[in-house]
């Protein structure tokens, strides 16, 4: 069963009026353990796209189907609810908490969830040390380069087991080592905790990182692309 | 708790707009319950003023004499009487009097007054009157013709120390009758009106002129508990079957009024510095919020529930204006704690003081009670003044919040 599921999915703005197609008639299935990644120029869709599958947006037609559950149809507090069990999310900024420690930042989703301390703090500590941030526990976001940023942002989306990570865009703003860096890091994490990554890019470097390549053209879907 | 850590590590952000909020939540409590303080001193000080020197907490008299002060209104009793009535329990001081009205003669002038016949050292011990003497002597010794009155009827009547007056009077048959009466004594009591309008000579005295033998108009009594009267009421009233006994609220209802609408006014005050506070609290909640919509909408976005954001605003308004609060509460209290034992001296005023009927020092007064009472309203108002900005961060939408 796939973990995401679109069926003829649009995401249309100005509909009266001239009508700009975000999202034009897009049916994917993404499996568990998948690296996806989207591609296409700017405006093209992509991250219209990944806020319709991590219902932060609500599509004009279509059904986004989640972990076996469809999330167009539910309200709003359901699908805060819903982003918080189901799906891990890293941004291109504004990711972090300025005012909690990097350990507090990677802890802060499943604290959310109540999840028992103990395994917090086991969980926590594995993955920053396994990120190379096992010596930045204490500094706040502001004290942490982009590159660090992004991977407690990533430790944070993937601590709780998600069924998915969305990540639009997660390496825009960080150099091309860093870049490097973030995208080898997630796809270890994709590979040693299973889990399915779903990720935007502008960047042809980090392209070839991934074991699938989804690419919008226009908000419609031009090629999906899977590496053996 | 995560919230609370948020909400508190938040509220340092800015640190000169929180500290501007506090600051401002401090000086209001402490300017608050200053002044809500030595309003309520002044109450007690006037209150007490008044029952200790004036009306006393109760008071006895013929049931139709309240009414019409007619001589022959009397209580009867004789001097055991009021020994009796002093060893009622609770009882502090007792002392009786015979009121009449008359005319009041000197060379140059004729006047009306209420003339009371006291005896002088209970009088004095119940409402401590000596102590208002300006000139000459108080009532002393053997009871004589000397008489005390008024400084601004004293001066109506163009005599002093040792003059000689003509009072005129009805006695209990309704004759008229004179005497000559040699001022002993000219009091001021800080109230004109009264000082004008009042004399006093020796019970015995006047009694005599009245042919009333040992009765007398009024009973007054000063209680060791203000909440203790309608014990020492019930007593009166075995011992003195044909009378009414009324306590001070019932001989001066707007004295009652004055000691509730004091406590009221401190209210209104505290209202006012609330209003104040809600208004700045929801100014930089409001700019808290603006300030941080990508922030907020990335909570909501990564699963942080509408009430938790809720809460979290609520939280850091409740933090910024109790941390201003607590500091505030406990200097008022110790500020207001060392002017009620050291007392505010305002004998600069003292003349506008002595017509307030207040002693020129001020003790002020807080009800113990009343901090608690500050700090839940502090929390009522910042809950209130949380509201409207933690709906606007319900407002915000992630995805527009997250957009670059
Ligand atoms: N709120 C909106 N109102 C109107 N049009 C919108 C709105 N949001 C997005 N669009 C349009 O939808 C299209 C898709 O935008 P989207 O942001 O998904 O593209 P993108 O592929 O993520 O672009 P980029 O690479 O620049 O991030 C664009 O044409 C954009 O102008
Ligand atoms: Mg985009």
């Amino acid at each position: 069963m796939p973990v995401i599921e679109t069926n003829g999915l649009y995401k249309i703005y100005n509909e009266d009026t001239v009508p700009v197609y975000a999202v034009n008639n897009i049916s994917i299935q993404f499996d568990p353990k998948e690296f996806t990644c989207v591609i296409g120029p700017s405006g093209s869709g992509k991250s219209t796209l990944l806020n319709l599958i991590g219902g932060l947006d609500t599509p004009s037609r279509g059904t986004v189907t989640v972990a076996g559950q469809r999330i167009e149809t539910m309200s709003e507090s359901e699908r805060i609810r819903f982003r918080l069990e189901h799906i891990g999310f890293v941004f291109q900024h504004y990711n972090l908490i300025p005012v909690l420690t990097a350990y507090e930042n990677a802890a802060f989703i499943m604290q959310l969830q109540a999840r028992p301390e103990e395994e917090i703090r086991e969980r926590v500590t594995g993955l920053l040390e396994q990120v190379g941030l096992g010596g930045r526990f204490n500094s706040r976001p502001s004290e942490l380069s982009g590159g660090e940023q992004q991977r407690v942002a990533v430790v944070r989306a993937l601590a709780s087991k998600p069924d998915f990570i969305l990540a639009d865009e997660p390496t825009a703003n960080l150099d091309t080592k860093a870049a490097f860096n973030l995208l080898d890091m997630m796809k270890q994490l994709n590979e040693d905790e299973g889990i399915t990554f779903l990720f935007s890019t502008h960047d042809q470097r980090v392209i070839e990182r991934a074991g699938r390549v989804v690419t919008l053209v226009d908000g419609a879907l031009h090629s999906d692309e899977r590496k053996s | 708790m995560q919230l609370v850590k948020m909400a508190w590590r938040n509220i340092w952000r800015n640190k000169v707009r929180s500290l501007a909020v506090m600051t401002a939540v401090f000086l209001g409590l402490v300017a608050g319950m200053y002044s809500a303080s030595l309003v309520e001193g002044i109450m007690q000080s006037r209150f007490e003023n008044f029952i200790e020197n004036q009306i006393s907490h109760i008071q006895l008299h013929h049931p139709d004499f309240i009414r019409d002060q007619e001589v022959f209104l009397t209580v009867g009793g004789n001097l055991d009487n009021l020994q009796k009535v002093r060893e009622i329990p609770g009882v502090n001081k007792a002392t009786i009097r015979t009121r009449v009205q008359c005319m009041i003669a000197s060379a140059s002038h004729t006047g009306g007054v209420e003339l009371y016949g006291i005896r002088p050292n209970s009088e004095n011990e119940t409402t401590k009157f000596a102590r208002h003497l300006i000139d000459g002597d108080y009532l002393e010794g053997e009871s004589s013709n000397g008489i005390l009155i008024g400084e601004s009827l004293a001066e109506k009547l163009k005599v002093g120390v040792g003059s000689r007056i003509v009072l005129s009077y009805q006695d209990k048959n309704n004759d008229l009758v004179s005497g000559a009466f040699i001022v002993r004594g000219i009091f001021n009591s800080g109230y004109t009106r009264y000082d004008e309008m009042t004399a006093f000579v020796f019970q015995e005295y006047l009694n005599d002129y009245l042919g009333i033998g040992e009765d007398f108009h009024e009973l007054a009594i000063l209680a060791n508990d203000i909440n203790d009267l309608e014990n020492i009421r019930a007593e009166l009233h075995q011992q003195f079957p044909n009378s009414v006994v009324r306590t001070w609220n019932e001989i001066e209802p707007a004295l009652e009024v004055m000691v509730t609408s004091s406590g009221l006014f401190s209210y209104i005050f505290i209202i006012l510095i609330m209003i104040g506070l809600a208004f700045g609290l929801l100014n930089t909640m409001l700019m808290a919020v603006f300030e941080r919509t990508r922030e907020i909408g990335m909570l909501m976005a990564v699963g942080m529930s509408r009430t938790k954001v809720f809460i979290l605003i609520v939280l850091e308004t409740i933090f910024l204006s109790l941390s201003g609060a607590v500091i505030g509460l406990f200097s008022g209290y110790l500020l207001v704690a060392w002017f009620a034992k050291h007392g505010l001296d305002l004998s600069t005023f003292s003349d506008v003081m002595y017509e307030l009927g207040v002693d020129s020092v001020i003790y002020p007064y807080l009800n113990t009670s009343f901090p608690f009472i500050l700090a839940i309203i502090v929390v009522a108002t910042a809950l209130l003044s949380a509201i409207y900005p933690a709906i606007k961060a319900l407002s915000l939408s992630p995805i527009e919040a997250i957009r670059k």
